[in-house]
């Protein structure tokens, strides 16, 4: 049954056993890859002039994707323009292969208020143009690898790329509850979107009624609305996946910081593509025998 | 996780093509292994627009849709540069069944309430699991050697949610084009796929097209001309949509029997309530199954079921007996005279 309101969620089996992990990325690491990559998939859409649907879809398949495939076979430049890519389609709202990647190679090599961007050297101004400049040599090799690896993400998942997301019902929830106004509905969402960035995967954990809920309840407090008793159960959510699930989405806020804090300005910096990653990897080796030593 | 790309194309056997789709061509096939007919159908995989939006829906739906009357998605092969879908095989479409065994296109009475009934059934299991087909026309749907028929063609088929207020509007062949498509409504529901519905069962009466419009104001026309140009006062709102014209030509409302003289009563209520202007007025598939109309179905395949021979007298017999129901019902309203087309 292809139910609306209900995503297919991740088997507990499937979130013991990284694919990333089992093939010698710790477990760190993958999260800080996570982070990265839902970031740049974010500040891309911005200037792809996305709608936020089709941002988030990306996100989730990016965060799906790599519950079934191991970073080491599929660099994250090549699966963020691959998510995106196929999320602007199935969102209705299509992007071109040239636009996305023009956009990422630009966040990734010139200076943005985007934390995936290299931080401003002192002294210059904005960079030339050279520097995020994407050949049609690279243009075409970065395409063929874009496609490749959307098809992977279609096998991988099935082709189950349905997905509900939680913000429309977060709306009707409010409407429901009576209390829609302007504030309640952008502190919800706000909540929503970092809920995107959760090392937790509350996207592949959670159905997008407790989401919403969720959202709800925390906006509702910031904005001293006071909600009805346990009006949770109205929505099918129980007190305790609300409770964990508050305590996620405001802890993404601190997660976050902690990320931009480690990335931002290290030399080298997030290992996007495949040879990057093997040497950040073989230097995380040096360093931990080096340790024990 | 699934089984999607693990048998390879060489599995099948391809035979002739058997024609080309939205997005792609489909040759009959046959499984080497078990003799079995299939239809494949091959999408080539662009180098800009990747795997097309169409499959991707197409597949996902197919999936998910399993059911009697909509045609069932085996396997999905894929190799680097097409897409192999393996779908049942099915004999024809409606469109050339009709150009074949139809008289001038028309079929007879017993057939078109099968596949109606059909058809609604399949329509009801789509909308049930929250999916609009979106482009129901007789090319889509397929049948087979035993009458059955199946929806095809989920290319642009979706899920719906709530709201619905994003889809393109440029769906739907011009044909079965609901009018408040026409209109340019983006908040369109499960109401399209039943307009589409009843221009097929009129379709099927006559062998010729309901509305065959040209552009989307000569559809919209087509349907005015026969179903009367709805002004505010008929339909309150119709004002508001993005194509409303103030200067449509105003037609008054047609009787649908003047099209249609061989239709009986019982058919023709129903027609006319899935032929509504307004979507919201628009009977819902699962109501449609309901419609006295098809109470006699059992019956009539009964009927078939006796042999061939039989059959034809039996026909002969149970469309003297609608002419007849249908000569009764003429008694209100009818003649208006005119030439509708």
């Amino acid at each position: 049954m292809v139910s609306l309101l209900r995503n297919p969620l991740a088997t507990a089996d499937q979130l013991a056993s990284s694919p990333s992990q089992a093939d010698g990325i710790p477990a760190d690491l993958e999260t800080s890859l996570r982070w990265a990559g839902s970031e740049l998939i974010q500040a891309a859409g911005i200037l792809l002039r996305l709608p936020q649907k089709t941002v988030a879809t990306a996100i989730v398949l990016f965060q799906r994707f790599y519950l079934l495939s191991s970073m080491r076979s599929c660099a994250i430049t090549d699966s963020c323009h691959a998510v995106i890519f196929l999320s602007s389609k199935l969102t209705e709202h299509p992007a071109t292969p040239r636009d996305i990647i023009n956009v990422t190679t630009y966040l990734l090599n010139t200076p943005s208020p985007s934390p995936i961007s290299p931080a401003p050297a002192a002294g210059q101004g904005s960079t030339p143009p050279e520097e995020h400049y994407v050949t049609e040599q690279e243009y075409y090799i970065r395409r063929t690898r874009l496609l490749n690896v959307e098809m992977e993400i279609l096998k991988a998942c099935g082709f189950q790329t349905h997905l509900s997301l939680p913000y429309t019902l977060c709306i009707n929830y409010i409407q429901s509850l009576s209390v829609l106004s302007a504030e309640v509905v952008k502190k919800s969402f706000g909540y929503l979107t970092d809920a995107l960035l959760s090392p937790s995967l509350l996207y592949l954990t959670h159905q997008p009624n407790s989401l919403a809920v969720a959202a709800v309840y925390i906006g509702a407090r910031e904005c001293e609305v006071k909600l009805p008793a346990a009006w949770w159960d109205v929505f099918d959510c129980e007190r305790e996946e609300l409770g964990f699930l508050v305590v996620c989405m405001k802890g993404v806020k601190e997660f976050v910081e902690s990320e931009r804090k480690l990335w931002s300005g290290r030399k080298p910096g997030v290992p996007w593509e495949l040879d990057d990653l093997e040497i950040h990897l073989e230097r995380r080796r040096v360093l931990d025998g080096e340790a024990e030593v | 996780m699934d089984q999607t790309g693990k048998r390879h194309p060489s599995s099948f056997q391809q035979l002739e093509k058997l024609g080309e789709g939205t997005y792609a061509t489909v040759f009959k096939g046959r499984n080497r292994q078990t003799g079995e007919l299939v239809a494949l159908k091959e999408i080539h995989l662009d180098s800009e627009e990747g795997t097309p939006s169409t499959a991707i829906r197409e597949i996902s739906l197919m999936k998910e849709l399993k059911h009697e009357n909509i045609v069932s998605l085996h396997d999905v092969i894929h190799t680097e540069s097409k897409l192999m879908l393996v779908f049942e095989f099915m004999d024809r479409d409606l469109k050339k069944y009709m150009d074949h065994r139809g008289d001038r296109g028309a079929l007879d009475y017993v057939t078109i309430k099968s596949f109606m009934h059909q058809l609604l059934q399949g329509i009801a299991f789509c909308h049930d699991n929250r999916v609009l087909h979106r482009d129901l026309k007789p090319q889509n749907l397929l049948i087979n050697n035993k009458g059955m028929l199946k929806l095809a063609d989920f290319g642009l088929a979706r899920a719906f949610g709530i709201p619905v207020n994003t889809f393109s509007n440029e769906v739907v062949t011009l044909w079965y084009r609901a009018p408040d498509v026409l209109l340019g409504s983006r908040t369109y529901n499960t109401s399209i796929d039943i307009w589409s519905a009843g221009c097929i069962m009129a379709e099927m009466y006559t062998g010729r097209p309901l509305f065959p419009g040209t552009t989307n104001e000569d559809q919209l026309q087509k349907i005015f001309r026969l179903m009367g140009t709805p002004s505010e006062r008929s339909w309150p709102g119709i004002s508001q949509y993005p194509e409303y014209r103030s200067g449509f030509h105003i037609y008054a409302t047609q009787d649908l029997r003047m099209i249609l003289p061989q239709i009986d009563p019982m058919g023709l209520d129903l027609l006319s309530r899935m032929l509504q202007l307004r979507p919201e007025m628009r009977i819902s598939a699962k109501d449609a199954l309901r419609h006295p109309w098809f109470a006699d179905l059992k019956q009539l395949r009964a009927g078939i079921m006796q042999g061939q021979q039989q059959a034809g007298a039996e026909r002969a017999r149970l469309e003297a007996a609608a002419r007849a129901q249908q000569q009764q019902g003429m008694g209100i309203g009818g003649g208006m005279g005119g030439q509708v087309y």
